[in-house]
Formats: C-alpha cells, sequence, structure tokens
C-alpha cells in the first residue's frame, strides 16, 4: 500500500513540475510574435521598463505579455472552448458561438447609444455634403438573426433609429438573405449568394442596373479559408470556401485606393492569402476607394457609404455606373471628407447609399 | 502577482522550487523571505515598504512586551493602535478624505488599499498578542519573524496564520514527498476551484450587472452565481495558500469546511473563513467576556464581533454595506443563541434553509454597489422588472452544468467519493491523481492564458 501510495506521490509531483517546467522553458525558448492572426491583434511585446509611468504598470505588462506570448496559445484557446462547450455545456464562449457548425457573435446587449451615434453621424454626413441627393440607407443583419439565436440585436429599435434620424429611403434586406448566404467561419455575406441583395437595392437605386440574370456574372474559386470567428470563438470547424464573380464589366473596372494614392484590384487573391481573406474584395480595408467603370452607359455615380461588406457588393453594384466612391466612416473622420470634395461631387445623377451591418452600428462608433 | 496567473505559475514557482530544494535548510527562510518580498513588490511596488515596516514594527513591539514586563500593557496599547489605526487609516481613506475634502474645499485622492493589509495585519497583531498573553514564544530573529508574515502563499488573502500555527516550522520543518505531492495536489484543485468555477461564474455575474433591466430570474441567477463565485473564489485561494505552504514545509489552518451545507448560522461561520471567525473569537469576543456574561451583554459582544467582521471585509465609501452584512449575521446569531438554536437542532433542514437563504440574501449586499444598488438588486429579485426576460433564460440554460458543477462541488460529496475510491481502490488512484491534476491544470492554464487579468476578490479586503 505504501508503495502505491508512493506512486501517486512521485506521479503527481512529476505531472505538476514537468507541466510548468516544459512551459516555463517554452516560453524562454520560443520566439516573441507580433501579431496573433487569430484573435486579430497586435500581440504585447516585451515590457520596458521606461515605458511604463508606474512600476505596477510595468508588472502588470509582463503579465499579458507572457499570456500573450504563452507558448501553444491558441491550442489552449481552443482547449478553453472545447471545455466550455462540452464540458460545462455553456451555450457561448466569450460571446461566440456555434450551431451546426456555423459559427457566430452574441450580440447581446444591443448597445443602442453606439446606433444612435452613428445614424446621427450619417446624417450629419448627409445633410453636410448631400443634402439633394436621392439618398437610401440598407442595413446588412448579422448571421445571428437567421441563426435561431435566443439572444442578438434589437432589429425592431435599429429600424425605429434609422427611420426617425435618418433622411434616406430604406431599402429592407432581411428577406433578401438567409443563414446559407453567411460564411460559416466569418461574418460577411458570401458574394455569390447576393442576388435577392442586388435585385433589392437594384429596384430603389437609381442606377441603370441590370438584371442579377441578365448581368451574366460567373463565378471563380479563390481558395478555402478560415474566417474571422474561426479563431476569435476557437472552436473547431470546417474551412469555407471563397468565391468571387466576375463578368466583362467587372474585369474592366479600375480601382484606386485614394489612402494610399495607388490602383488596386477589384480582386486581390495576394490579400485573399492574407490574414484576412475577405481582403480579396478590393484590397481589403481603406477609408476611401474609387472604382470606375469605363463600360458605362451612364454617367450616374454612386457614392456607398459602407463597412467591409460593401466591398464585395460594389463590383455588382458598378454594372449599373459609371464611377462608385466607396466610403469607409471606421477610418476617416466625416470632416475630412471635404478634402476629398471632387471625388464626392455629387448632383442629380448621384446615388448616396449608406450600407452598414448592424453588427458595425451596434459594436463601434464611426467617424 | 497572484497565484492563477502565467507570471506565477510558469516563472516564479518553478524557479522558486528549484532554489528552494537547492538552498540549505538553514538558509531556505531567507530565501521564502526574499521570495515573498519579490512577490508581494510585483503586485503592490508602492506599499511594500508597509509591509515591511508592519514585520519591523510588530517584531519589536513583541521584544518590548517580552523585554519590559512592566510596560507591557503601553506597549501592546501603542502596537493594537498602530495597527488598527494603518488599518483604518488605509481601508477607510476615501471617507475621510472625502471628508476633507468636503471641508476644505480640496480635491485630494483617497489612498489606495494595499494588497492583502487586513490578512497580514490581523496575523502580525496575533503575534504581539500571543506574546503579551505568553501564549507565543517571542521569536528574536527578526527575519524569521519577517518570514512568518510575509510568507508569500497567505499574505495577500489567507488563511490568516497565526504564529502558534507555524512558529516551530519557522525553526524546523520536514520536507517530504508526500507533503510536496499532496501541496501541489491540492494547489491545483484550489487553482481548477478559482479557475474554472469561480471566474466562469463570474462572467454569468457580470452579464446579470449588464443588463439593462434583468428579470426576476436573472437577479436569482446572480444570487446563485455570486455566492457560489465568492466561496470557490476564496476556497480555491486558500486551498492553493494551504497546498503551497505543504510545498515548502508548513501546515497552513484549513479555512473552509463546506459552509454551504450548514445547519444554522453558527455552524456556518464555524466552516466559511475560519480562521478569520477564529481570529476575532479569540481577540475580541472572548476578551469582552464571551458568553460568560449577562445575556443582554453576550448579545451586544456577539454584535459587536459581527459588526466589526462586516467592518473588516469593508472599505471606502461602500462600508456600510459590509457593516450591514455583517450586522445580519450578528442578529441572526443572537437569534440562534436565544432561541432559533434549539429549533434548528431539531429541524435540521429548516436551518439549512435560513442559511442558504440569509446567505444569498448576505452576499447581494456584500457585491451590491452601496444601499441604493443593494435596494435595487432586492427589488430586481422580487420582480420589479419581471419574472422572467429571454436573457434570464438563456444564461440560465447556458450556466446550468457549471452552476450545478459548483452546487455538487460546493457539498463534501465528490471529496467522500474520492476518500472512498482512495479506499476500495487505491491503485486506481494512483494513477487517476496524476492524470486528473494533469488535466485540471491543463484546462486551468487554457482559461488562465485566455484571460485577461482578473484578480481574486479577496485581495482587497
Amino acid at each position: 500500500m505504501k508503495t502505491v501510495s508512493t506512486i501517486r506521490h512521485i506521479a503527481t509531483a512529476a505531472i505538476f513540475c514537468l507541466f510548468v517546467a516544459f512551459f516555463g522553458i517554452a516560453a524562454w525558448l520560443s520566439p516573441d510574435k507580433e501579431y496573433s492572426v487569430y484573435e486579430r491583434r497586435e500581440l504585447e511585446q516585451t515590457p520596458s521598463l521606461e515605458e511604463a509611468e508606474e512600476l505596477s504598470e510595468y508588472f502588470t505588462a509582463w503579465e499579458n505579455y507572457l499570456s500573450d506570448q504563452f507558448y501553444l496559445r491558441d491550442e489552449l484557446r481552443f482547449l478553453k472552448s472545447g471545455f466550455a462547450h462540452h464540458v460545462l455545456l455553456q451555450k457561448d464562449v466569450n460571446g461566440y458561438y456555434s450551431e451546426d457548425g456555423i459559427q457566430a457573435e452574441l450580440l447581446y446587449p444591443m448597445n443602442t447609444a453606439n446606433v444612435i451615434s452613428n445614424v446621427a453621424l450619417l446624417e450629419e454626413v448627409r445633410q453636410t455634403y448631400f443634402p439633394s441627393c436621392p439618398a437610401y440607407y440598407a442595413v446588412i443583419p448579422d448571421k445571428s438573426y437567421y441563426m435561431d439565436a435566443p439572444l442578438g440585436l434589437d432589429y425592431g429599435e435599429i429600424d425605429g433609429i434609422l427611420a426617425k434620424e435618418l433622411n434616406a429611403s430604406p431599402i429592407p434586406l432581411r428577406d433578401a438573405l438567409e443563414l446559407s448566404d453567411y460564411y460559416a467561419t466569418d461574418i460577411h455575406w458570401k458574394q455569390e449568394n447576393l442576388e435577392g441583395v442586388y435585385e433589392a437595392l437594384r429596384a430603389s437605386l437609381g442606377g441603370d442596373l441590370p438584371s442579377y440574370a441578365d448581368a451574366g456574372f460567373a463565378e471563380k474559386t479563390a481558395g478555402d479559408f478560415y474566417g474571422v470567428l474561426y479563431g476569435q470563438a476557437a472552436m473547431p470547424a470546417d474551412r469555407d470556401e471563397m468565391r468571387y464573380l466576375t463578368n466583362a464589366t467587372i474585369e474592366g473596372l479600375t480601382l484606386q485606393v485614394l489612402d494610399t494614392g495607388k490602383s488596386g484590384a477589384v480582386y486581390d487573391t495576394e490579400a485573399f492569402a492574407g490574414d484576412d481573406a475577405y481582403d480579396l474584395y478590393l484590397g481589403g480595408e481603406a477609408a476611401i476607394l474609387h472604382l470606375q467603370n469605363p463600360a458605362a452607359d451612364s454617367d450616374r455615380k454612386l457614392i456607398l457609404f459602407r463597412d467591409s461588406f460593401g466591398r464585395s457588393i460594389a463590383p455588382l453594384l458598378a454594372q449599373g455606373y459609371s464611377e462608385i466612391v466607396l466610403v469607409d466612416l471606421r477610418w476617416i473622420r466625416p470632416s475630412y471628407l471635404s478634402a476629398f470634395s471632387g471625388l464626392l461631387a455629387a448632383d442629380e445623377n448621384t446615388d448616396v447609399l449608406f450600407l452598414y451591418s448592424a453588427q458595425v452600428l451596434h459594436s463601434m462608433k464611426l467617424g | 502577482m497572484v497565484f492563477s496567473e502565467t507570471p506565477f505559475l510558469f516563472v516564479f514557482l518553478p524557479i522558486l522550487l528549484i532554489l528552494y530544494y537547492l538552498t540549505p535548510r538553514r538558509a531556505k527562510n531567507y530565501l521564502l523571505l526574499a521570495a515573498s518580498l519579490l512577490f508581494y513588490f510585483t503586485g503592490e511596488p508602492r506599499y511594500t515598504f508597509l509591509l515591511i515596516a508592519s514585520a519591523l514594527g510588530n517584531y519589536l513591539f513583541a521584544l518590548a512586551i517580552e523585554g519590559l514586563p512592566r510596560a507591557k500593557k503601553p506597549f501592546l496599547i501603542l502596537a493594537v493602535v498602530l495597527n488598527i489605526g494603518t488599518l483604518v487609516f488605509f481601508k477607510f481613506s476615501a471617507v475621510w478624505i472625502g471628508g476633507l475634502n468636503a471641508l476644505l474645499g480640496t480635491s485630494f485622492e483617497p489612498f489606495a488599499l494595499p494588497l492583502g493589509i487586513s490578512f497580514y495585519t490581523f496575523q502580525a497583531m496575533s503575534y504581539t498578542i500571543d506574546v503579551y498573553r505568553g501564549e507565543a514564544k517571542l521569536q528574536k530573529n527578526p527575519f524569521a519573524f519577517a518570514t512568518y508574515l510575509c510568507l508569500f502563499p497567505q499574505l495577500i488573502a489567507g488563511p490568516i496564520v497565526r504564529y502558534t500555527d507555524v512558529d516551530e516550522e519557522l525553526e524546523n520543518r520536514r520536507h517530504t514527498l508526500q507533503g510536496f505531492s499532496e501541496g501541489l495536489a491540492r494547489f491545483t484543485v484550489g487553482l481548477s476551484k478559482k479557475v474554472l468555477l469561480a471566474n466562469n461564474l463570474g462572467v454569468l455575474c457580470d452579464t446579470f450587472r449588464q443588463a439593462e433591466a434583468p428579470s426576476a430570474a436573472f437577479g436569482w441567477l446572480y444570487a446563485i452565481c455570486y455566492a457560489l463565485q465568492i466561496y470557490f473564489d476564496f476556497s480555491g485561494y486558500s486551498d492553493m495558500a494551504i497546498g503551497l505552504g505543504r510545498v515548502f514545509g508548513f501546515d497552513f489552518p484549513e479555512n473552509f469546511d463546506y459552509p454551504y451545507i450548514s445547519g444554522s448560522i453558527t455552524e456556518f461561520w464555524r466552516r466559511w473563513h475560519k480562521t478569520l471567525s477564529g481570529w476575532f473569537r479569540d481577540y475580541v469576543y472572548i476578551p469582552l467576556g464571551g458568553s460568560r456574561v449577562s445575556r443582554p451583554r453576550w448579545m451586544l459582544n456577539l454584535l459587536i464581533v459581527w459588526a466589526l467582521t462586516g467592518l473588516w471585509h469593508g472599505s471606502g465609501t461602500g462600508v456600510m454595506n459590509f457593516v450591514l452584512w455583517g450586522a445580519l449575521y450578528g442578529v441572526l446569531l443572537c437569534l440562534e443563541k436565544l432561541f432559533l438554536g434549539r429549533i434548528f437542532a431539531k429541524f435540521r433542514p429548516l436551518g439549512h434553509l435560513l442559511v442558504i437563504a440569509v446567505t444569498l440574501f448576505g452576499f447581494v449586499l456584500f457585491g451590491a454597489d452601496g444601499l441604493a444598488g443593494t435596494l435595487s438588486d432586492l427589488a430586481i429579485l422580487f420582480g420589479r422588472s419581471g419574472l422572467t426576460d429571454p436573457a434570464a433564460l438563456y444564461y440560465w440554460r447556458s450556466g446550468a452544468v457549471l452552476v450545478l458543477i459548483a452546487i455538487v462541488g460546493a457539498t463534501p460529496l465528490p471529496k467522500k467519493c474520492w476518500d472512498l475510491l482512495q479506499r476500495r481502490a487505491e491503485g486506481v488512484t494512483a494513477i487517476l491523481q496524476p492524470l486528473l491534476v494533469a488535466a485540471a491544470l491543463a484546462i486551468s492554464t487554457a482559461y488562465i492564458v485566455d484571460s485577461s487579468f482578473n484578480p481574486f476578490l479577496y485581495f482587497r479586503f
């Protein structure tokens, strides 16, 4: 009996010591990473005493640094999610959940203050720069709207705020989408599934958009990818496949990135291979993009205030416009738009569309 | 630095263990003292001097009490006044500086509460008082005394270890494989209680706090989770402290004994934060006369002790909540002594129900933001914002298994099962225990790595 208890003591002590020693040594030996693709954020680097205002701040920075640079950090995050989902049977972990392999973020409680503030900002932009243009707005539901999620954004309230505060015509999109129109591991919609959205916009906007069927879009495959939710939720899932639509008009489009002054590709396959596969569309995030359609029959122009969802539908909408100016108010303050007065010049041939995902309206303050 | 963070687990602890077991016996205390001061310094650099001053001051007072018998009472009074004065100075600085600002029109900032001051001050006082009473041997070596007071396992969140609990081990302690292994296993249990149970329960509590108009169902989920969170947070920390103590050759007193199974309030306080109740019993209640006085005086003694217990937990401007919390227990204990105790002795489930109800409401008071916040929380429990709402139902469903595990974990059932297994199939536990330790360490580490800084609830008391 004594032997058995001795074995137990030796094994317990050995396991504990090996565990802390292994991760302790690995922490010293493994090279620091600068960025976490899974978490989409910069990781803490070796703290500097000079940069800390107080000693306690310096020690806290060490704690954050060691956690961020922890060996097998991503694998351990998956272990945590697995334990929470399969042992504790939690519905969500860190606000992320998965239903039949489809991952989503729990957007609850709704940040009504952000929605009100963002809608007020859009109205301010409309009044300042486009007081006499036909203006439209459309809200892209987050995918949990279609997932039978017990908690989520209050779309009735969002509709109410928009109808009251934004002087523009609504274009309802909720019935034009379904769950399969979104990637399983990403928050975004699939460009190749936007027929309903395209038709809803076509019915309202003034551009000479051909019907979806007449546009003759052809599908191409960019490749497999894991979306932003995969790393955030840290739950196993199958890879998504990203496709894109093209036709002669789209192939003739030119793109200028005003942030850099350089031209870009409508479908940037190099960007697809980067940290965020959705950067395939128009090359990724930028404050102002200028998409020109040399093959356009008319001189109609679309000013598209948008978030990342807008990058994938813009090439499709370009069928009916000679140019589209895409403005992302997450990256530029409205007051700075005056520096682009030429580009944003609007007349009766200009449509203004505010196309935002409900998730962005809720989760951040634009401008 | 706290036990449930990567710097402690994967840097401080392994390095210290290696150094400790390589260090000759006579130098081990010096190493522990240096490590303890470093441990404290990384968490509270500004107030490390206060800890050293407390160690030095109480060492000198005890020396004076022992060396100058005729002046020992004034020295004791001075020691107690300085200890309590320092504690009050920091604990209630928001109150007195607020008053000062109102009076003078100034805008001085209150002092931050030094980490663990309530714990180490009470430990230091126990030594000085015990030397005065002749119940503790004078420690002539200031470094040995400082090692006792600053010993990092119990320094910042207890248990409140009295000098007499460890005086012999300070001089001469045994380091055994059994102690080392059982200490590490106990530490792992505590770590899991803190990281896997308390923190997850805390997440549910946070969702309640973030809800705009939570329903009664949400309120009760919060009340249950908060009571369990406090228990697992604090008892988890005590387990880690006791476990680390064993690793370094010390036997610290137990601090919890399944308080939620108690059949009366009296029993609850024999099982909850035992070292604090024991401290108040020996250094306040009994000197006041305890129960060997007239009945009204006895009741007054109880009320004084429990008001002080509440005060000990409180700090800043929210202190009234803690005083009321303590007073609530004081009044209930008085009622138990007068007549309730006899009823509970006959109908234990009735007493158990009272314990659960009082604990739930008591911790709502404990966790609320001031008295207005308490009234608001209580109104929620009684349906001010409706009986249920979708968020409440969601979080009840999402947290059901966690709450169930926590409730079972708060009873002796898991330990009884383990003990039974050990008796019936020791060979199985020889394999199972290391595996469970490995699994618990891996999952706890996964949670620690994924979480941001999350301090223990009891650090600021």
